[in-house]
């Protein structure tokens, strides 16, 4: 058994990290390799049981075989230059990682993470925050899941950057199912990563699992929203453990999505206040002209400063407070929206968008 | 003799004629009907006989009445005052001067009942050019066909007077269709704030598109739903007389005036109910909407199969009801207006209630608009449900009544007339895909315009073709030759896009 064959084989048992690797010596035979763990109190006899009726299979080599016959690297805890180095150094780094895509740099990668169930807000929020990273040249992590993650995805690929999604599936597993064009888009910009054996499907333990990836493989960590029990809330509080840094996107007090966020900025995270002044802070390049000033009409710009003032305004509040007709009015706010300057905040209200 | 007294029987909104022929004979009493009556065509016996009694018209012996062509099924109880002719024309009592046509229910004193169907019995005298004797209670829709001989009959004793020419019958004067339109409740002049929602209702009536409205309950999407039957052009005399048939055919009294009709259907309603169908194949309510709107309230509570059943009428403006006992076209042109709250709760985006569903049932809630229906709406419409504070701001402020946008309307209509010859379509909303890149006068800047936000939006084709046709009814309603980028770009606030985030 090989270095990369071990490491499949011992990441076929649910819940190792590479940590067992100390208890191992590669030139043992697996049963008594399985012995030792066992002996150890390393491995349940339940692990124990799976990790020997694996190694009869030789599910091992025909995983690999898998992997590469469908175009999935696998990156090792042996594999030196690949394994992200800022993942050696996590509490319980995965074994193995299955990358899907183009292997990418993750020396510079951001988290942005959030709910899946997001306000209008947040999903802006988000997406220019993935578009500012990785304008300034930044690796967007994520998850991949519907809401900020998928969000945050979005806006790095609009504006032309790498992204990866780590996910709590296998990489050959699309779910949410409705990001499957979602998925085709990174994969031919990022990659899709997970430590879980091809086919694994989606279960509620997974995902906090693999959350750690996510907070390890990451220089800073930005929740953007998230309630009190969230997913969102475990990775954060991986990230400051791990001593990442984390940001936390400011919400409404009253919102429950927001809760946690909230919470976090309290208990010590940066809050992120602007998103131009967060991508200089983080960024080697120093100042970027992230936002050009716009060209817009006199009338475009009344409408654009009314709702910078206030925000969730219906279309009628706005033709009151700027006079302008009915009619115009509609085409102002189609074209503003249409240029990613306002957008709907839900029940036909209208916010700026934020910069 | 008996060859020259017609009935009629209703197939769909189509009245067939049947000759009513009868025989006496001695012999035991006994009095039967053939030529496929069904139940309520047999019980007339009772009825004819007793209406007959009640003029001392007593009839004895063996009695056969042929309903003839004998393979056709013959339905309702129209056929009673026929066949009582017959037999009093039998008895030797009268007789008929001419062939013409008879149609009504009896009563056992002699009274004779309106029913069902008098607009296409009136329309089949017209085409045969023969008189029809039709109730006096459905006098009014007939007065409404121009160009029939019709009398109205009280009763059954005042038909055989006149028969045997001692009584004159009141002939049914031609009455023109009411011109005037009656107020509609709601005005939009009612309805507080909702800019958006009033517009994209003003570009639907104009160029008949189909609409979804999104809010939160109490945001008002029904009050203005029902306020958009006001700003509806007035039927013309061809459709007023298309409506008038169908609403006939179910037993509806004649509309009072020109306004289109507005049907409201529940989302419990059954699929005959709402495509037609039934024994007697029925017009559903996506007919009896023809011309007019059809209006789902809270859209997504929909059956899948019922939402399946109106793709094909929606999408051809007719609907063929097939049934073992025939086949029955009805014309399904209508306006469709749906419904939806923004999410399973009906919060989501609210100011002052929180939304409590989670990620899944958000995604599984979107999913519902998506499908045959939401392929043929044009436009899409937020309506946001204002807080009270907000409703008192906007007390005061002066609003448009519906005579004024119908006003509007009206002359946007009468601009895709004139196009009509050139393009083929009556309105904007049926513009074909080959017309819409050429025919409608889109601008040099509004192409450009287009084909730059087609890429930055990643409009599909079915998308860019919505924007097209609404950008032509914006340049209807503003008065414009040509579709500027100006209505390009108020078409895009209506996309899909938006309304479910």
């Amino acid at each position: 058994m090989n270095e990369l064959e071990l490491c499949v084989w011992l990441n076929g048992c649910e819940g190792l990290s590479a940590n067992v690797l100390q208890h191992v010596d590669l030139s043992d035979k697996p049963e008594k390799i399985v012995e030792k763990l066992r002996h150890g109190e390393v491995v349940s006899p339940r692990g124990a049981e799976r990790l020997k009726k694996l190694a009869q299979e030789n599910w091992h080599k025909k995983e690999i075989e898998r992997a590469e016959n469908a175009g999935i690297f696998l990156i090792s805890w042996y594999s030196n230059e690949r394994y992200p180095s800022r993942l050696r150094d996590i509490a319980e780094p995965p074994l193995v990682l299955y990358a899907k895509g183009n292997w990418t740099d993750f020396e510079s990668a951001y988290s942005v993470v959030g709910t899946r169930r997001c306000t209008p807000y947040g999903f802006r929020v988000a997406s220019l925050i993935g578009s500012a990273l990785s304008r300034a040249g930044m690796t967007v992590v994520s998850g991949g899941a519907r809401g900020i993650d998928g969000a945050a995805h979005g806006g790095a690929l609009e504006s032309g950057g790498t992204t990866a999604a780590v996910l709590g599936t296998g990489v050959d597993v699309v779910w949410p199912p409705e990001h499957d064009e979602l998925f085709d888009n990174i994969l031919r910009r990022g990659a899709l990563l997970s430590e879980y054996p091809l086919g694994t499907v989606g279960r509620a333990w997974r995902f906090p699992r693999r959350n750690r990836i996510i907070a390890g493989l990451s220089k800073s960590l930005i929740v953007v929203e998230s309630p009190l029990k969230g997913g969102a809330m475990i990775t954060a509080r991986l990230a400051m453990e791990m001593g990442r840094d984390v940001w936390a996107v400011p919400g409404r007090i009253d919102e429950r999505v927001c809760e946690g966020s909230n919470r976090l900025i309290l208990d010590g995270a940066s809050p992120l206040v602007n998103v131009a002044d967060f991508v200089d802070h983080v960024s080697h390049f120093g100042q970027l002209d992230l936002f050009a000033p716009l060209e817009l009409g006199d009338d475009e710009r009344r409408v654009l400063d009314c709702l910078a003032d206030q925000g969730d305004l219906t279309l009628d509040q706005i033709s009151q407070r700027t006079g302008i007709a009915a009619v115009e009015l509609m085409r102002l706010i189609s074209e503003l929206q249409v240029q990613s300057l306002i957008y709907t905040s839900g029940g036909g209200r209208w916010r700026a968008a934020p910069h | 003799m008996a060859a020259e007294i017609q009935g009629i029987t209703l197939r769909g909104i189509e009245a067939l004629p049947v000759e009513v022929e009868s025989e006496i004979t001695s012999g035991m009493f006994s009095f039967s009907v053939v030529g496929l009556p069904d139940a309520a065509v047999r019980e007339s016996r009772e009825r004819v006989r007793a209406a007959l009694r009640e003029l001392d018209i007593s009839i004895y012996g063996r009695i056969a009445v042929n309903l003839a062509p004998g393979d056709l099924p013959k339905e309702g109880s129209l056929l009673d005052l026929p066949i009582a002719v017959a037999l009093a024309c039998e008895k030797g009592y009268c007789s008929p001067h001419g062939t013409a046509i008879y149609m009504g229910e009896l009563a056992l004193d002699g009274r004779v009942r309106p029913v069902r169907g008098a607009v296409p019995a009136a329309m089949l005298a017209r085409s045969l050019g023969l008189p029809l004797f039709c109730p006096e209670g459905n006098a009014a829709e007939v007065a409404l066909v121009d160009g029939v001989e019709a009398y109205s009959v009280p009763t059954l004793k005042d038909l055989l007077l006149s028969l045997r020419h001692k009584k004159e019958l009141s002939r049914v004067v031609k009455n023109m269709p009411p011109s005037k339109l009656s107020v509609v409740e709601p005005d939009f002049a009612d309805v507080k704030g909702q800019l958006t929602a009033r517009r994209a209702l003003e570009i639907a009536a104009a160029g008949h598109h189909n609409i979804l409205l999104v809010g939160s309950p109490g945001s008002g999407k029904t009050l203005m739903a029902r306020a958009l039957q006001g700003i509806l052009p007035p039927l013309s005399d061809d459709e007023f007389l298309e409506t008038l048939l169908i609403r006939s055919a179910v037993g509806l009294s004649a509309p009072v005036d020109r306004h289109r009709p507005f049907r409201q259907v529940h989302h419990t309603a059954s699929t005959v109910a709402i495509c037609g169908g039934g024994s007697d194949i029925r017009p559903g309510e996506v007919s009896l909407a023809h011309r007019g709107v059809l209006f789902l309230d809270e859209f997504t509570e929909f059956r899948r199969d019922l939402i399946e059943a109106l793709r094909q009428p929606l999408e051809d403006g007719f609907i063929t009801v097939n049934r073992a006992a025939g086949s029955v076209t009805y014309p399904s042109r209508v306006l469709l207006v749906l419904a939806a709250n923004p999410c399973a709760c009906g919060w989501r985006g609210d100011l002052l209630e929180q939304c409590r569903c989670s990620a899944q049932e958000l995604e599984r809630y979107r999913r519902k608009f998506s499908g045959p229906m939401l392929d043929r709406v044009d436009l899409y419409v937020s309506v946001p449900r204002l807080t009270p504070q907000e409703l008192l701001e906007l007390g005061e402020t002066p609003r448009e009544r519906s005579a004024e946008i119908r006003t509007r309307v009206v002359r946007a209509r009468e601009r895709q007339w004139e196009r009509k010859e050139r393009v083929g379509a009556e309105c904007n909303a049926e513009l074909s895909e080959k017309m819409l890149r050429r025919e409608i006068g889109v601008s040099t800047e509004a192409r450009r315009y287009l084909t730059m936000m087609a890429e930055r939006l990643r409009l599909s084709g079915r998308g860019l073709s919505r924007v097209l046709r609404v950008a032509r009814t914006i340049a209807d309603l503003a008065g414009d030759q040509n579709v500027d980028d100006r209505a390009v770009a108020e078409a895009l606030g209506y996309r899909d896009a938006g309304v479910l985030e």
